[in-house]
């Protein structure tokens, strides 16, 4: 009888932390809203909904539910901003698309608010593009292209710091193993908080 | 600002002094026509309507979108009901009783709430409501209801068919009209971290007013129970209850319900005596 009140003790306050976490994730989830004149890509927000979308050549490359769609990873002085989500009908393997500023180390994830209002020249040496697709990381060599922070905001929750919601447009223009591609109509609205942000 | 508060003070005032010198001119025009037929009912009434509505797009609320064949980025949910009740008079005119016309003053209060819908499979109980924002900051709340409710004084004005002849069950189908004008409104707002209260007014003066006007076209049928020269009682259903002038700044926006009505009524030349 005592064993069985501790599993019901244990299922219940497991339920209860899985609710728990659950509502203290809402920011964490991702808010679709389609873009009419881009099919298949969100509109642009700035209202930290977790979302990322861009063209490359003919197939879309967009977040989903079901992979954090950015995680910040700041190492050895260095900083990557991986965006990672699908290519729809295209390919049913994942894909990710990594940012890499070199030189650029942020104690914390508010230490990105210095880029608000900026553009980020990709073809600048300080700065690598990265294509991830089944598990294959390809350089791409840039042609033309930049990454631009539209907003940086500070998001508060009833008057507590929560993350930073970073807003803003990209397109690249390269070479992956020697083929062309083009990566155009890139729009993102995305929390950064300590759940994805990684120092080490 | 104080210039506008002003204004519309008077257009309140204004609009209060016409509607209560037409429902006494069309109350004058009742016991006309009741000295030719005899009959003049007076009594009170009471109802409730709920509307089918949807929430005016709202600059405030994280997530909530809403797409063509209505369907909403998010898991709130709206509501809109109303209660009113108020004092009528009655003409019953025409060969074997078969028509009335009534006409009074009626007090309505619209509620309107928005939640988050616990029974959808997204549901945390809660919304973001954004209340402030710079160019470095924005701030939302975690909240969990919010009401508005409006208080309104209008005038209806109705057209009942009888059915049958004068018998003591009565089954009769209705038409109606109702103006209504704002007198009060207030919003009240349920925060998920009661210590956020403090910020009810700051949220409550994001919410824009409803219209100062309403008016509203209805039908219903019901039946009456009792003779003209007695107490009667009447119970009816209405639908539609169609909202002419829908508010497309206020929480909610509500097109059209439905509801029911129960009146009492008394024999005014008794009543007199």
């Amino acid at each position: 009888m005592k064993i069985l009140s501790t599993r019901l003790f244990l299922i219940l306050s497991l339920t209860i932390m899985l609710i728990s976490c659950k509502k203290d994730n809402e920011l964490s989830k991702s808010v679709y809203i389609p873009d009419p004149e881009n099919n298949g890509l969100p509109a642009y927000s700035e209202w930290g909904y977790n979302t990322f979308g861009a063209y490359i050549d003919r197939c879309i490359f967009v977040s989903n539910d079901y992979v954090v769609p950015v995680k910040v990873i700041v190492t050895e002085g260095n900083t990557s901003i991986r965006l990672q989500g699908d290519q729809g009908a295209c390919s049913d393997s994942d894909i990710s698309l990594t940012f890499k500023l070199m030189g650029f180390s942020p104690e914390s994830y508010t230490d990105f608010s210095i880029f608000n209002d900026s553009t980020i020249n990709l073809t600048n040496e300080n700065v690598e593009v990265y294509i991830n697709e089944s598990s294959a990381e390809k350089k791409v060599q840039v042609i033309s292209g930049e990454l631009t922070f539209k907003r940086i905001q500070q998001l508060y929750v009833d008057e507590e710091l929560v993350e930073i919601i970073a807003s803003g447009v990209f397109d690249v223009k390269g070479l992956i193993e020697n083929e062309p591609k083009y990566i155009f109509e890139g729009r993102f609205d995305l929390g950064i908080g300590n759940d994805n942000f990684y120092r080490y | 600002m104080q210039l506008l508060h002003h204004n519309s003070i008077y257009y309140e005032n204004y609009f209060m002094t016409r509607l209560i010198t037409l429902t006494f001119l069309l109350l004058e025009a009742l016991i006309s026509t009741s000295q030719e037929s005899k009959i003049l009912l007076f009594g009170a009434e009471a109802g409730f309507i709920s509307s089918m509505n949807e929430l005016n797009n709202n600059d405030h609320i994280r997530g909530y979108v809403s797409y063509p064949m209505g369907y909403y980025s998010s898991s709130i949910i709206s509501a809109s009901d109303r209660i009113f009740f108020g004092l009528k008079g009655e003409s019953i005119f025409g060969e074997n009783a078969h028509w009335a016309i009534a006409t009074g003053l009626r007090y309505s209060r619209n509620s309107d709430v928005i939640s988050d819908n616990s029974l959808h499979y997204n549901s945390t109980g809660y919304f973001y409501w954004k209340y402030s924002e710079d160019e470095e900051k924005t701030e939302y709340l975690k909240i969990e209801n919010i009401y508005q409710n409006s208080h309104y004084l209008g005038l209806p004005v109705e057209l009942k068919y009888f059915i049958s002849v004068p018998v003591k069950l009565r089954l009769y189908l209705k038409m109606g009209a109702e103006f209504n004008l704002l007198l009060a409104n207030r919003s009240k707002i349920d925060f998920r971290n009661p210590d956020m209260k403090g910020y009810e007014s700051t949220v409550s003066d994001q919410i824009a007013d409803p219209n100062t006007i309403s008016l509203a076209l209805y039908g219903a049928g019901g039946f009456k129970y009792g003779y003209d020269d007695n107490i009667s009682v009447s119970m009816e259903l209405v639908a539609p209850h169609v909202n002419l002038i829908p508010s497309d700044n206020a929480l909610v926006k509500s097109y059209a319900g439905a509801g029911f009505q129960i009146n009492v009524q008394y024999p005014f030349n008794k009543l007199i005596k």
